[in-house]
């Protein structure tokens, strides 16, 4: 029995000694201090991962969809000042020449930022390839046309008309195909799956766990009421995890934001003047007398589906106020979509000026239709240009500050993570002092 | 103010030459974002000498009759310097180290304006409270430098062409090439401003002002250094080109159409042409420097200013060319002497003389100034 003593009694001190408290202290505070060290981890990880989809989205795919819906509208504004350039005759309206070149270089500049931006994805860089190498052969067909026209060839018209063709199929086809791939790129780094989300969110609920439990046995062992070091440690963590939360959740929507109100303006602005440009186009065409592409009913056809009825200054009014307006068409559309004084006024001003470039328009109609065709041509290539370019210089309004609004919702995005970054490591780290220094505190009781 | 001559000097005269407010920042809805649009009751404006209409008696001028309707307390200043002094000494010294330049509203020329806006020293202009703004002809609007022209408002515009006495010419002018012809020596005038004098130069040179290149514009400044050093060309002047054709000193010159249309009041024998090879059309614009105590406040003003009515009160005096549509129509209605201007092809060009007309199209800045101080040496040799 003795003897069984004499073995028993290291073991039965080693016992006594892992149930002694300032152990039991150090076993506790040893486990909330490794949950601690894994919430600064997997915390700063996720912050991480969070600023990188952020930067991803403000420095390269937002800009690469920004730049893909310019460059949609660049090509069909190129195109409209090519064919009212052709229009003008041998002495070529000036203003229309400079908006063409202005629109071409701005192409030629949109598809080298999206080409810088886009990445390694071959079918992008594919397409954007072959649009590169479509729009050379586009400017020079328009410049063949251009020196054409001036030489008083008939063939110019027939080769300009060409030109129209070869950016209404080949080149317009592959940016829609662009705008795919870059919407694509968009969604993704949107939806991408955060996994450092889960991780960090278990490791912050167990270090509050074992912070809690940690709290619990100084408090009946110490027969107080609290340990305050351990009790702000656990506090700590609490707000990191709220901060990380609520900052998760104000990027996915900042995101968002960015997507529906930005972006999606940016989108609908760009189809406006895409449709407006090739309706443009097809007046002067219709007037060229190309015959095989472009015409006056076509004409019709884009300026129905941007206002299927005549514009009042009532309706100008109503949008402006923030009524409601009824009619059909893209420009209608935007205006119900108007959601600030801003971007009310600008698309009241849409519409007003549309009106104005419709109402010169019928004028052309008219004199083309009952033969007088010189009265036509000058009438389009002078006071329709001028209707038209008002119209434009107000959608490009729209355009600028839905650009801007994109940006700045992108910016916001990545504004919140600003302290975080710094924080998500340092937070936790300062728990697990406090924690130390609580349970040191206990201990110490113990001497 | 008087200048040389006794001659009245206008925007173009250069003379050389702040008003504190409180501010209260209100918010404002702008595409879902938050603009900040400032506010106070006061309204500071600097602008080019004689470009708005005085108070006259029992007539209260533009100034006059927006401070009434508007209670704002106005501060107009005529005493807008040259361009390139105002970018020295108010633009860059004080926006440039983040501070304001005291004013709401100031009316640089539009080759300045898009510099300041490159160098992102001008707000943006409240367009919600500018609903007028429809009525500006986009021609003004277009610039590439400010697509959807959210940062200027065009003021006033004009024409650079050739003004002559065909007294003195014995024939009528048309080309540039006029300005360099032996029969005139010493008897030319140009300006004193080097994107309309080297500009037009360049265009005599089949060289494009509006897309201009750096080696175009320095041959084009070669040909009148050589001009100058011959004899060829008389004086490079502002405004004073009204007294010299007035007293025959010139027999022709470039000559700036707002001035020419207040000459020909009094010497309707002098012409004015914009020649075969072209004209440089300019404007000068109104901008909202950065810091402005009362964005608000500009936009009403820029709004009240882009009324047809009041539009065409400040065309019938200035005499430049309104970027406001619907001028011509309320100056038949002003009568007089204003319902003359109505007829003037000089303030409403026709489409064929639009179709001659360039806007300069600017070089890199620094490139600019380099080319300035070249024509600087040129014109004050």
């Amino acid at each position: 029995m003795s003897a069984m003593t004499a073995v028993a009694t290291p073991v039965a001190r080693g016992t006594r000694a892992v149930r002694a408290t300032p152990t039991r202290y150090r076993a506790y505070s040893v486990g909330a201090g490794v949950a601690l060290v894994l919430v600064a981890i997997t915390a700063s990880a996720l912050i991480g991962s969070l600023s990188d989809r952020t930067t991803r989205v403000r420095d390269r795919t937002g800009p690469v969809l920004v730049a893909t819906q310019q460059l949609y509208s660049s090509l069909a504004e190129a195109d409209a000042a090519a064919t009212a350039v052709q229009l003008s005759g041998a002495d070529e309206n000036r203003e229309q020449r400079r908006f063409y070149e202005q629109a071409l270089e701005r192409s030629t500049q949109q598809i080298e930022r999206v080409a810088t931006l886009i990445g390694n994805d071959p079918a992008a860089h594919q397409t954007l390839q072959s649009i590169a190498a479509e729009l050379t052969r586009y400017a020079g067909i328009v410049e063949t046309a251009r020196a054409q026209n001036q030489a008083g060839s008939a063939a110019a018209n027939a080769t300009l008309t060409s030109a129209v063709d070869l950016m209404r199929t080949g080149i317009r086809d592959d940016v829609a195909q662009l705008t795919t791939i870059s919407e694509r790129h968009l969604a993704d780094d949107y939806q991408r799956p955060v996994a450092q989300i889960v991780v960090a969110a278990l490791f912050v609920v167990a270090s509050i766990v074992a912070l809690f439990v940690l709290q619990r046995f100084m408090t009946q062992r110490a027969r107080r009421l609290i340990n305050l070091p351990v009790a702000l440690a656990t506090l700590a963590v609490v707000v990191l995890g709220v901060w990380m939360l609520l900052a998760e959740t104000g990027q996915r929507r900042d995101l968002r934001s960015a997507s529906n109100n930005g972006y999606a303006s940016i989108s609908a602005t760009a189809r406006i003047q895409g449709v407006a440009y090739r309706a443009k186009s097809d007046e002067s065409l219709a007037l060229l007398g190309s015959g095989a592409v472009g015409s006056f009913a076509s004409f019709e056809q884009g300026g129905q589906s941007l206002a299927a009825r005549d514009i009042t200054p009532t309706d100008a009014q109503q949008i402006r106020d923030g009524g409601a307006v009824s009619g059909q068409g893209l420009l209608f559309d935007a205006a119900r979509l108007a959601d600030g004084a801003r971007e009310r006024y600008a698309a009241a001003e849409m519409l007003i000026r549309w009106q104005r470039y419709r109402d010169t328009n019928r004028a052309i109609q008219a004199a083309a239709t009952s033969g007088d065709r010189a009265t036509a041509r000058l009438t389009a290539t002078t006071t329709g240009n001028q209707a038209f370019n008002g119209f434009n210089l107000a959608v490009e309004s729209v355009v600028q500050d839905n650009t801007a609004q994109f940006e700045d919702s992108l910016a916001s995005a990545d504004h919140r993570l600003r302290y975080l970054r710094v924080s998500a490591p340092l937070i936790p780290l300062l728990a697990l002092l406090l924690m130390l220094w609580g349970t040191q505190m206990r201990i110490n009781e113990y001497r | 103010m008087s200048g040389v001559d006794g001659v009245r000097l206008s925007r173009r005269s250069f003379i050389a030459g702040a008003v504190a407010s409180g501010v209260v920042l209100v918010g404002c809805a702008s595409s879902g974002r938050t603009e900040k649009v400032s506010s106070s009751n006061r309204l500071r404006i600097l602008s080019w000498t004689d470009y708005i209409d005085d108070d006259q008696p029992g007539s209260p001028g533009t100034v006059s009759r927006f401070g009434q309707s508007s209670k704002l307390d106005v501060v107009y200043s005529d005493q807008y310097p040259s361009n390139t002094d105002a970018y020295s000494n108010i633009f860059a010294p004080n926006l440039g180290h983040g501070r304001g330049v005291g004013w709401d509203i100031v009316v640089p020329t539009y080759w300045l304006a898009s510099r300041l806006v490159a160098h992102d020293w001008l707000e943006q202009v409240p367009l919600e409270l500018v609903p007028n703004h429809v009525n500006l002809e986009p021609a003004f609007l277009t610039m590439p430098w400010d697509r959807g022209a959210r940062f200027h408002m065009p003021w006033q515009a004009g024409l650079t062409g050739i003004a002559y006495n065909p007294a003195l010419t014995g024939r009528e002018i048309r080309s540039l090439a006029d300005l360099f012809d032996p029969a005139f020596h010493g008897r030319v005038g140009m300006v004193t401003e080097m994107r309309e004098t080297v500009a037009l130069t360049m265009a005599l040179q089949g060289a494009d002002p509006s897309r201009p290149t750096r080696a175009a514009a320095e041959v084009a400044l070669d040909k009148l250094e050589a001009a100058k050093r011959d004899g060829q060309i008389k004086e490079f002047t502002g405004n004073e080109f009204r007294a010299r054709l007035s007293d025959g000193t010139f027999a022709l010159c470039l000559a700036w159409s707002g001035d020419i249309v207040q000459l020909q009041r009094e010497r309707p024998d002098i012409h004015f042409v914009i020649p075969d090879e072209g004209g440089m059309q300019w404007f000068d614009t109104m901008v909202i420097p950065r810091y402005s105590a009362n964005t608000a406040g500009a936009a009403q003003w820029m709004n009240f200013v882009y009324d047809p009515a009041n539009a065409a009160r400040i065309t019938a005096s200035v005499q430049y060319i309104s970027p406001v549509i619907g001028v011509r129509d309320e100056l038949r209605k002003l009568g007089g002497d204003a319902a003359q201007l109505a007829d003037s092809p000089i303030l409403f060009p026709d489409d064929a003389t639009r179709q001659r007309l360039y806007t300069w199209g600017g070089l890199p800045a620094d490139v600019e100034d380099e080319l300035d101080a070249r024509f600087t040496t040129l014109t004050t040799g």
